[in-house]
Parts: C-alpha cells; sequence; structure tokens
C-alpha cells in the first residue's frame, strides 16, 4: 500500500496542478485524447478511437456540449471506412455547431459527393458496356 | 530550521506553477486580431525521440478549445495534409500561415516544437522532463499573434518515514518510470498551463461568452 500509495499521491498532486489552472470543462471530451494517443501507439486500436468519439459526442449532445472537433474526426474515420452517407451527417453537425469549420468541410463533403458521382458513373459505364 | 523552512517555500513555489507570476504578455496584436479559431498542425519534433510528435498531437486540443476557441480535428487536419504530400511538420511550419488559411479557412495556426521529451535515470530516481514551444500565427497577415515556452518535469519523490522502504520503493517506480515513461500527463500539464495561465496564456476565445473580451484584468 505504502509503495503505491505515494506514487499514487504524486500522481494526484500532478493532476490537482494541472486542474487548478483549468477551469470547469466547458465540452465533453470523453476519453479521446487516451483513445486517439492508444491508436497512434498502436493501429490496433483505430476501433476504439471510433468507439471513443461516438461515445464522447453522445454524451456532449445531451449537455449541449460535443467538443469542437469530434464530429469531424469521427466523419473523417467513417468517409475512410467508406461510410459516406455517415460521414456526412458528421460533417454536417460539426458544421452546425462551429461555423468555423465550414468552409474546411463544406469543401470536404464537396469533393466526396463529387468522387462519389463520379465512381457511380463510372460504375454504370461499366454495367452499360 | 530556517533552511527547511526556504526549501519549502521554495517547493511551495515550484508547485504553484499556476500562481509564479512572471511579466504579463502584450495582447494588443492577439486582440486586434480576435481569432476565432485555431489549427493545431504537426508538431516539430527537435529531440531524439522517435515518437514525440504523433504521441503529443493527441493532448493539444482539449486545453486550448476549452479556452474558447474551435480547434480544428487535429488527427483529420494532420492525415489530409499528410495526403497533400505535406506529412514533413517541417515543411508545414516553413509554409506562410495563410497558406493554411486557404486551405482550412482557419484564423489563426499553432505550431509547436518539442523541444525536450527524456527521461533520465539518474542513481534510484528517475527524472521525466518535457520541454515545448508555442507559436500561434494569423492566417490573415501571418503575424505573430502569441508565443509560450514551458518546461514541465515529473521526478516520483520518496515520501518520509522508513528510509529503507522508501528507497526501494523509490527504486521500484524508477524502474517502472524507465521501462515506459508515461509523457502524456506532463505534455497535458504543459499545454494546461501554455493555455491557462493569467497574463501569459491565451485570452478567452468566443466559446467562453461570460469571459470572452471581459477579461483584460488578466490578459492586457
Amino acid at each position: 500500500m505504502k509503495k503505491t500509495g505515494w506514487k499514487l499521491a504524486a500522481i494526484v498532486m500532478i493532476a490537482t496542478t494541472a486542474a487548478g489552472c483549468a477551469q470547469q470543462s466547458r465540452f465533453v471530451w470523453g476519453n479521446y485524447e487516451n483513445s486517439l494517443y492508444a491508436y497512434y501507439k498502436n493501429s490496433d486500436q483505430r476501433a476504439a478511437y471510433e468507439a471513443s468519439l461516438v461515445k464522447a459526442i453522445e454524451l456532449g449532445r445531451k449537455n449541449g456540449k460535443i467538443a469542437p472537433g469530434l464530429c469531424a474526426e469521427l466523419g473523417y474515420l467513417q468517409l475512410e471506412n467508406g461510410n459516406l452517407l455517415e460521414a456526412q451527417k458528421n460533417f454536417a453537425e460539426e458544421m452546425t455547431l462551429f461555423p468555423e469549420s465550414r468552409p474546411f468541410l463544406s469543401g470536404v463533403v464537396q469533393r466526396m459527393t463529387a468522387d462519389k458521382d463520379k465512381a457511380d458513373g463510372d460504375k454504370k459505364k461499366e454495367t452499360q458496356s | 530550521m530556517k533552511l527547511a523552512k526556504i526549501g519549502l517555500l521554495m517547493l511551495g513555489v515550484a508547485l504553484a506553477g499556476c500562481v509564479q507570476v512572471p511579466k504579463s504578455k502584450d495582447y494588443a496584436e492577439f486582440r486586434s486580431h480576435d481569432p476565432h479559431s485555431i489549427l493545431v498542425v504537426p508538431v516539430i519534433n527537435n529531440t531524439t525521440s522517435l515518437t514525440a510528435q504523433d504521441y503529443f498531437l493527441s493532448t493539444v486540443s482539449a486545453p486550448f478549445a476549452e479556452r474558447g476557441y474551435y480547434v480544428f480535428p487535429a488527427h483529420m487536419v494532420k492525415s489530409l495534409l499528410e495526403k497533400e504530400g505535406l506529412s514533413d511538420a517541417g515543411l508545414v511550419h516553413q509554409a506562410n500561415p495563410t497558406r493554411m488559411g486557404d486551405i482550412f479557412g482557419c484564423d489563426s495556426v499553432l505550431y509547436i516544437q518539442i523541444n525536450k521529451w527524456e527521461s533520465r535515470y539518474i542513481v534510484i530516481s528517475t527524472s521525466t522532463d518535457v520541454a515545448l514551444h508555442y507559436r500561434l500565427a494569423s492566417c490573415h497577415d501571418g503575424r505573430t499573434l502569441w508565443e509560450d515556452t514551458r518546461e514541465v518535469t515529473y521526478s516520483p519523490q520518496a515520501s518520509s518515514g522508513n528510509p529503507l522502504a522508501a528507497l526501494i520503493a523509490q527504486a521500484i517506480v524508477s524502474a517502472l518510470e524507465k521501462a515506459d515513461p508515461n509523457y502524456m500527463p506532463l505534455a497535458t500539464m504543459a499545454n494546461l498551463q501554455a493555455a491557462n495561465l493569467p497574463g501569459q496564456g491565451l485570452p478567452a476565445g468566443p466559446y467562453l461568452p461570460d469571459q470572452y473580451r471581459k477579461d483584460q484584468s488578466k490578459f492586457k
């Protein structure tokens, strides 16, 4: 107990020192930092990162405290997964919550749909020929 | 006795990172630009740690967004920049911030350099050390709006009591720290201090409406 006890005390001290500087949380981040860190450390952790984004956004939505960037980060993972519909929904939510993201994300969505139309067009051509 | 008191006082000051009052920064440029959004770009790593920059990126968004700014999705931005052939952080940092403004529509770019990221094993104690340099530049005219340097150290200290038990405990913790030093709490602490310290950090942004433009006493 003693051995781990003061290590814990040291960690708590660091945490409180850091917390002393910060105000009460304006946004809900959930496990965003840790899961992104784990994902960078090991790419097998991608699904866990995605799940933690979903959870943080759900929780944030309840309190009207969704953190900036989270919907876009989730949308980006879904875009990589090929799930364009969900991706577009999340980009739209980010743009509604944070208009600052609009110039960037509206461009991303435009390119997404252009790419999709092109892909659909190619597919059509293939089936026609 | 007197020495012990001074020592205690010094320790107190060192711990009270939030209370220390260095000269306040000049916020005229920052205030006149009034940035609403921050683009966090990949970090320059000046250390020998091969992975510091990736791990570090996960700790930046929250502390700066909590100051009331829209912080762009850090991982998405990093990934897109890589796809555009800008995986080299050096190139991104050299590029004019207005170029980032053209791509992302951001008001400002946050450039961070990691200057120290190390765990030193000294006899029986391990000391973990992180030093960072921050620069926020305007995407509208490229000017520097804010700059800061932070260095944070974590070294587990044995508590008093049985000196031998404490020594052994210290050695165990040191060995643990050395095997897998955890930089993340330190990096988070550095970012929190950089963003929050009165007279040093960032004035409250528009997403903190009750403080936005009302904190001139803390940030002149």
